[in-house]
């Protein structure tokens, strides 16, 4: 399932991450294969917002689809 | 003489640290992207010279943003003589993780764990002598907020910049024996780009593992760091979006009635203060001189006295909104309107910036999305109501008007703010301005107001404005009594060069009285000048102010949105070039000509 998908509050793990202009921005961040990402249960306009192992984050939806969990 | 660079994740309050360090006064907020190029601080400690370099806040080395390329070409090209990697204790794996990807730069690192009060509050414990083994750096353990390690820190920082380092990568095993084919041949830092290029996905899952080893030594609850900011967004984001937006423009509006009830007490108490003053000394001096007193000191720079309150007022609200985490979130609220009008929430952003002063806000500028939008930004962020021009509308309006102060006060704030949206939609009609797709906001925790910080921010602020009145505006002020004094046919110098470019304001309603003109030049210099120069002026000559609603609203109006103060231009030229500089100037005369012009069209229909 892709992140952007996801409307379910509760804890993912990050299977993949889809190779794009924004692959690099992502991994910084450390979306990376089997971290854990959190779903809030928010969806704030475009943004889903995540908490990333430790991180608060409001990511893209647009972002969001190429991270698969 | 070392030079230390300050480096870490946005956030993790590495311009605090040099603040506390050198004693120095850089811009810190509690948002990520506060600092957005390099800047300096000087210390001198047990006779060593030191020289602080605080980077933009980074989350890795892809060179994807201006953050990332100016904090990697300066680590990569000046080869600092020490790191201080300062990491965040709620949010350590982060932090650990940049850290591993700094020791490859192979500069002598200090590791500096920050936020050490609220890492307590949750019960958080970090194993420091474990973690500098397992990371081969030395860390320290504090907050910025007390002074506990500083000179722990500063003697550290002295030790590790005399030593030459080789950090070899956290690998395991396995990969251990890959990348010793690449050290025996290659020094360090090319081994270790080599390991990476050729084995992307190893060093990947390496460098997670990493994380994760490191991560043993920390121990506690560490999601309840997030757990209360999470519970407060969940209301303010969503079901309380509204309370959250009234509850902002309550504050805003309470600030405004405060400001306008200062007003009237400060102009009166400082007028008060410089008329005891000048009673108690000028009956010694000479008469050319007493006149001076009274005009530049008592009218011009007394009155600019008075803005040292409504000035503090502003800031502090400003402070408020960066310190508690609200910056961040108005960024992800204002994101979605302001994409309506072809900006993005990082514009609205430096917008916010603008309205406390509009150099920094150029600076924010440069970090935005794209050199588009970017450029967008910076030629509307001159339209903005920055402190000056608050402190000279609340001035203004409380001297002239008698009813419906709070309505015009509304009028003259929110000029800039429409001039902004109509002005940004008319750019992308007439090019097409790329706006960015989105980016990831990072949102911080929310904090417990400081009162200290709080009031140091402000303070300094208020400093800096008592600075520009000694430095700048009083040297202007006397500039503007020189040009009175100077006659020609029996005209003062000013009032016939205003008088000869008074058709130019013909059609704004005020090109009959010369003051007004007169006083919109010191206003390049400074916008509080504008209103110094005009209570001088009218104190000087025999002219008074228009008693005229419309003319008086239009002046108003124009003021608010004409050219930018010279600081403004040249943060712009400096960033944008010279050129862009220009484009900006002529654009706001134009269009706050223009706007004026339709406004009071409009006003004198009534
Ligand atoms: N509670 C607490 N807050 C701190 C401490 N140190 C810094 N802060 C706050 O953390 C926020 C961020 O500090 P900055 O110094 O601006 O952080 P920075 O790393 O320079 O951030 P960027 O410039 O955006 O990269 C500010 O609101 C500080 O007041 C600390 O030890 N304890
Ligand atoms: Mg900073």
């Amino acid at each position: 399932m892709r992140l952007s998908q996801v409307r379910k509050k509760g804890n993912y793990e990050i299977a993949q991450i889809l190779p794009s202009v924004f692959t690099h921005r992502l991994l910084s961040f450390g979306f990376t294969k089997g971290n854990k990402v959190a779903f809030t249960g928010m969806i704030v306009h475009d943004y889903h917002y995540v908490v990333l192992e430790d991180k608060l984050l409001a990511v893209p939806n647009a972002w969001c689809t190429k991270v698969v969990v | 003489m070392k030079v230390i660079a300050f480096a870490g994740e946005p956030n993790t309050g590495k311009s605090s640290w040099i603040n506390k360090l050198a004693k120095s006064k850089l811009m810190t907020g509690n948002w990520g992207g506060v600092t957005v190029e390099k800047k300096e601080a000087l210390l001198l400690w047990k006779q060593i010279e030191l020289h602080l370099v605080d980077l933009p806040g980074v989350t890795g080395f892809h060179g994807q943003t201006d953050e990332e390329r100016i904090t990697e070409t300066y680590l990569q090209k000046e080869h600092p003589d020490c790191i201080v990697m300062v990491m965040d204790g709620c949010h350590l794996k982060s932090s650990l993780r940049l850290c591993i990807k700094i020791r490859n730069f192979q500069i002598p690192m200090v590791g500096l764990i920050n936020f050490k009060d609220e890492a307590d509050k949750n019960g958080i414990h970090i194993e420091l002598e474990k973690l500098s083994r397992r990371l081969s750096i030395p860390v320290m353990y504090g907050s910025s907020f007390d002074d506990e390690i500083r000179e722990e820190v500063l003697d550290q920082i002295i030790r590790q910049s005399n030593k030459q380092v080789t950090y070899r990568p956290l690998l395991n095993p396995m990969a251990d024996r890959i990348f010793e084919q690449y050290a025996r041949f290659h020094p360090m830092k090319q081994a270790i780009e080599l390991f990476e290029e050729h084995h992307a996905d190893t060093a990947l899952d390496e460098l997670e593992s990493a994380v994760n080893s490191c991560m043993r030594y920390c121990t506690g609850n560490l999601q309840q760091c997030n757990d209360k900011t999470i519970k407060m967004d969940t209301f303010l984001l969503q079901k309380g979006k509204g309370v959250f937006l009234c509850a902002l423009l309550s504050m805003f509006y309470l600030m405004l009635i405060a400001g306008l009830k200062l007003s009237e007490g400060c102009t009166f108490f400082s007028e008060f203060v410089f008329r005891v003053l000048l009673d108690v000394f000028s009956s010694s001096f000479p008469e050319s001189i007493s006149l001076y007193c009274e005009y530049v000191l008592l009218s011009g720079i007394g009155t600019l006295f008075g803005f040292v309150p409504l000035l503090f007022v502003l800031h502090l609200f400003h402070a408020v909104i960066e310190e508690s985490g609200l910056m961040a979130r108005l960024a992800l609220l204002m994101d979605h309107i302001m994409r309506m009008f072809h900006l993005t929430g990082k514009s609205f952003l430096s917008f916010l910036i603008a309205h406390g002063c509009n150099v920094p806000a150029v600076i924010h500028s440069t970090s935005l999305e794209n050199e588009a939008i970017r450029k967008k930004t910076a030629l509307l962020i001159p339209f903005c109501c920055c402190s000056a021009r608050f402190a000279v509308l609340i001035s203004f309006v409380n001297l002239i008007f008698r009813k419906k102060k709070m309505i015009l006060l509304l009028i003259g704030y929110s000029a800039g703010l429409f001039v902004i949206l109509v002005l940004s939609l008319c750019m992308n009609w007439i090019k097409n301005f790329q706006v960015p797709s989105q980016t990831i906001i990072q949102l911080p925790s929310y904090r417990a107001l400081q009162w200290k910080t709080l009031f140091m921010k402000t303070g300094y602020q208020c400093l800096d404005y008592i600075q520009k009145i000694v430095y700048v505006l009083f040297l202007t002020l006397s500039g503007l009594w020189l040009l009175m004094n100077i006659e020609i046919h029996g005209t003062s110098l000013i009032e016939s060069f205003s008088k000869s470019v008074s058709f130019l304001f013909a059609p704004l309603g005020f090109g009959k009285h010369w003051i007004y003109i007169a006083s919109l030049f010191p206003g390049l210099i400074a916008k509080e000048a504008s209103f110094g120069a005009l209570m001088m002026l009218q104190s000087i000559s025999n002219a008074s102010l228009s008693s005229e609603y419309s003319i008086n609203l239009s002046y108003l109006i124009y003021l608010m949105t004409t050219v930018p103060c010279i600081m403004t231009l040249s943060a712009l030229k400096q960033r944008y070039g010279r050129a862009f500089a220009v484009k900006s100037g002529l654009l706001s005369l134009c269009i706050s000509t223009v706007f004026t012009w339709m406004m009071y069209q409009f006003i004198i229909l009534f």
